[in-house]
């Protein structure tokens, strides 16, 4: 695994850079990218980026591609990738509320962590995403919007699952990821949700079956979470940034 | 010393043939691909599907040979 201290997002795609400038059109960067901007975990590839566009202006993001660059608008595979020196994949289902909660790092418009957090909790259908919710949420837990994360995840109708996470990684912890009015809110919307009869994350069968019972039932989640995922998670960013056993931040905006 | 009797040394025996197993359930899935986007943003090449499963199996075989 690769640590990087001096991460820079604009130096890092500035392939990139050049190529929205001249297209002057709303973007998100989203997938591995993204991700890795707020948790500094799990590497992406370099020459490769998924952009979240507006649909009707899928035509002029084609324009992009040329100069050792595709666009891509399936998902590619290794083969086609590798062959390449730089890759855009569209994603046409950006929408005005996602982009007002951009963050701008180095010229770059990233989706929000917030938001983020959500696509993987909803995604789910490894042990990848959860993984990566619970490193973005404690790499980034001073600096989130915890307001907008719960205004989502209730819009979104993703309270359980995120609260069943946000306290499964806090159990890895030792200590409380979230503020407690946070949870205390979250677990208010969870209640209003219909308890869903799917397993959680979408795992195959041989997944071990509720790792953590107590949650499970609180959150009323089937979790098929085994405690090694959320458990390396936290080694990984131990070992890279010292202890993080501390307790959460209080509120960032004041709601109780 | 054999790959298989190293792992039965560190008594790992049961936990990799487990995880083997599975890989192979991934790799026979559509999981492989639901792993590889959210991981990567890409999916992975049939060839390359091919070629790990390959491996997979042979290990597992090699594990029922040796142990």
């Amino acid at each position: 695994m690769s640590m990087a201290y001096t991460y820079s997002p604009g130096q890092r795609l500035a392939w990139l850079v050049e190529r929205l400038a001249r297209l002057d059109r709303p973007y998100l960067i989203t997938g591995p990218q993204a991700t890795y901007q707020y948790h500094r975990w799990l590497t992406p590839l370099e020459g490769l980026v998924t952009l979240q566009i507006y649909a009707e202006e899928v035509t002029v993001w084609r324009q992009a591609a040329g100069d050792g660059c595709a666009v891509f608008e399936t998902a590619p595979t290794t083969a086609q990738v590798g062959a390449l020196q730089n890759a855009i994949v569209l994603d046409p289902t950006l929408v005005s509320g996602r982009y007002r909660r951009r963050q701008m790092l180095d010229g770059l418009a990233f989706v929000a962590p917030e938001d983020l957090c959500l696509d993987l909790v909803e995604r789910a259908r490894g042990e990848t995403s959860p993984a990566e919710v619970a490193a973005i949420l404690i790499a980034r837990r001073a600096a989130l919007d915890w307001p907008v994360l719960l205004a989502q995840a209730g819009q979104r109708g993703l309270a359980r699952r995120l609260g069943v996470l946000i306290e499964a990684t806090s159990m890895e912890l030792g200590a409380d990821l979230a503020p407690a009015w946070f949870v205390r809110r979250l677990h208010r919307l969870a209640e209003g949700e219909l308890s869903g009869d799917q397993d959680y994350p979408v795992v195959r069968r041989r997944a071990p079956i509720e790792t953590y019972p107590t949650l499970a039932k609180r959150w009323g989640v089937r979790l098929r979470l085994p405690h090694h995922v959320i458990g390396k998670v936290v080694l990984d960013l131990s070992a890279h940034s010292g202890p993080i056993l501390q307790s959460a931040e209080p509120c960032v905006s004041g709601i109780k | 010393m054999c790959f298989w009797n190293q792992v039965e040394e560190a008594g790992l025996e049961t936990l990799l043939k487990d995880r083997l197993a599975e890989l192979e359930e991934i790799l026979q899935s559509e999981e492989v691909n639901a792993i590889w986007w959210d991981r990567l943003g890409l999916m992975l090449d049939d060839g390359e599907r091919r070629m790990t499963l390959k491996v997979v199996r042979w290990l597992q075989r090699s594990a029922k040979t040796e142990s």
